[in-house]
């Protein structure tokens, strides 16, 4: 990336909370492409692999996490099956999607230089695609590596039953980090940008856009167009997005997804739980999450341990069924957070 | 450009389906149960399931205005309440025993603890029970198992369609 260092400012942001950020004005117009040929990505060894992703930058989408750390750890503990998670089981989302759609080969080098890196048995493209669209990634990358996972949200099963060992586990990367590892491996290009789906009722034109990172997000708004000012601006899918406070957020590592949404879907009154155990039924990790949320409310933080709260991974099934309309996952979160914190502090405090 | 921007927590999008909707779901699933006592016991039985709806859709309002708290029979809990204390009854029971066991279970268990969520409390069955324990009587409360008791009418209207019902052989 090209630019002139104009100078720095703290933002806080709904993702990393309170960051410290380089302000640099690039020149209009400008495109970086290779124009090297790929580098011999069958010499590297699995060291330099991970040295690669080290000094790339890559983060990977999926969690937020540099991509070298992922790798190294995987490659210490074993990695049973290596997936490029291509699936966006929510309305809005499709980056990874044009991103398979654009670079497929380049994603699929990609995963197997870090399925050799990770010593993985078998790798594979997860998608959640219709069918002409998953027979043209089929066309391109094999059949045998494009795996089409069930349409349910979350996703569950990312690998036929026949590849998944209990022994050995799953491991996934998001398909940017592992085209920016292959460009990073074959051309020497750090990840400087990253591809955002803009969509929302607000939002004129929907589209997938290449975009540096630190580009503020009202420039993607403006570039795509608004039909009238949005009421809620959503940095990620609608399942698990934070709402930003204002429009001058920088893009940064994670973010695939900008909603601009004029009204917040079903946004109904909360009522009380009538038990009816559909949170149950949709979480995926096995949790009570009815029976969790209420020893949090009625204070029995000692309790909660035997729950497990801290199994949740925030995807909001429970509060999307929740006919109550109860924000049970923001709870479920809060008990993972605090379960017996509270009460020891208040045992402290009368103690003293 | 300066935006008003809301804040919220994830998820962003919602189910459509309510409360309601279940309660109705559980209402629907009594319509099969209400056909069959029907055939087997003549209109009797319905009747006190609708006795108790009405019962408890009635505690339900009087108890949300002497709490001075909203409304919530909308929310159909008080109907399915009623309803299934309804046909937990006999269909010999008279007409009085919904109605206690209702009220029972709406003013006694189920608001006083906050409405809808003490699911723990069992209301319906809390209901049911403490109706049928403090007025049960030989032929009120018909066994699931073993032998039917000698029925005995004696204060209770006699069952119109089958005099002599055989819930058990």
């Amino acid at each position: 990336m090209t630019g002139t260092l104009e100078g720095t400012r703290t933002v806080s942001h709904p993702l990393y909370g309170r960051i410290d950020c380089a302000v640099i004005g690039c020149p209009a117009g400008e495109t970086e492409e290779p124009d090297a040929l790929p580098a011999d990505l069958g010499r590297l060894s699995p060291d330099s692999v991970i040295e690669t992703a080290l000094h790339a930058g890559i983060i990977d989408e999926l969690d937020g996490v540099p991509l070298h750390l992922k790798l190294s750890q995987w490659k210490e503990e074993g990695c049973g099956c290596l997936v490029a998670d291509g699936t966006e089981p929510e309305p809005y989302a499709s980056s990874a999607w044009a991103v398979l759609n654009l670079h497929a080969e380049q994603v699929g080098e990609g995963l197997s230089l870090a399925a050799r890196c990770v010593d993985a048995e078998s790798c594979h493209v997860a998608v959640l695609l219709p069918g002409d669209r998953r027979r043209s990634l089929q066309q391109r990358l094999g059949e045998e590596r494009v795996y089409l996972v069930r349409r349910r949200y979350p996703v569950v099963r990312y690998a036929p039953a026949g590849r998944m060992r209990p022994d050995k586990a799953l491991r996934r990367i998001g398909v940017q980090a592992l085209l920016a590892l292959y460009r990073a491996a074959a051309f020497g290009e750090p990840q400087t940008g990253c591809v955002v789906t803009v969509a929302g009722d607000a939002v004129a034109t929907p589209q997938n856009l290449a975009v540096p990172f630190g580009v503020p997000v009202r420039e993607l708004l403006a570039h795509c167009g608004l039909r009238e000012d949005p009421q809620y601006l959503v940095l990620g899918d609608l399942m698990t997005g934070r709402t930003a406070p204002s429009d001058d957020l920088p893009v940064l590592p994670g973010m695939t997804c900008l909603l601009a949404l004029k009204v917040r879907p079903a946004l109904l009154p909360e009522r009380a739980c009538i038990g009816c155990g559909r949170c149950v039924h949709a979480c995926h990790a096995g949790l009570l999450p009815y029976e969790i949320v209420r020893r949090l409310e009625n204070m029995h933080y000692e309790r909660l341990v035997s729950l497990h709260p801290e199994g949740c991974d925030g995807c909001g099934a429970c509060s999307y069924v929740c006919p109550s309309g109860r924000d049970v996952a923001a709870r479920v979160q809060e008990a993972a957070g605090a379960h017996g914190t509270i009460f020891l502090e208040w045992g402290d405090d009368d103690d003293a | 450009m300066t935006m008003t921007l809301k804040m919220a927590s994830a998820p962003h999008l919602r189910l459509t389906e309510r409360s309601a909707a279940l309660s109705l779901d559980v209402l629907i699933a009594l319509v099969p149960l209400c056909v069959f006592s029907f055939v087997h016991y003549g209109v009797r039985p319905v009747l006190l399931v609708l006795t108790g709806i009405v019962t408890a859709v009635v505690c339900e309002l009087l108890c949300c205005a002497f709490m001075r708290r909203k409304p919530s029979v909308l929310d159909g809990t008080a109907a399915v309440t009623g309803g299934l204390v309804g046909a937990m009854m006999s269909p010999l029971s008279p007409y009085w025993l919904p109605v206690i066991a209702a009220a029972f279970a709406i003013l006694v268990v189920k608001m006083p603890f906050g409405g809808a969520r003490p699911e723990c409390l069992q209301s319906r069955r809390r209901g049911a029970r403490g109706g049928d324990g403090l007025f049960s009587r030989p032929g009120v409360s018909l066994p699931l198992r073993g032998p039917a008791p000698a029925p005995s009418f004696g204060g209770y209207q006699r069952c119109p369609h089958r005099p002599s019902p055989r819930i058990c052989s």
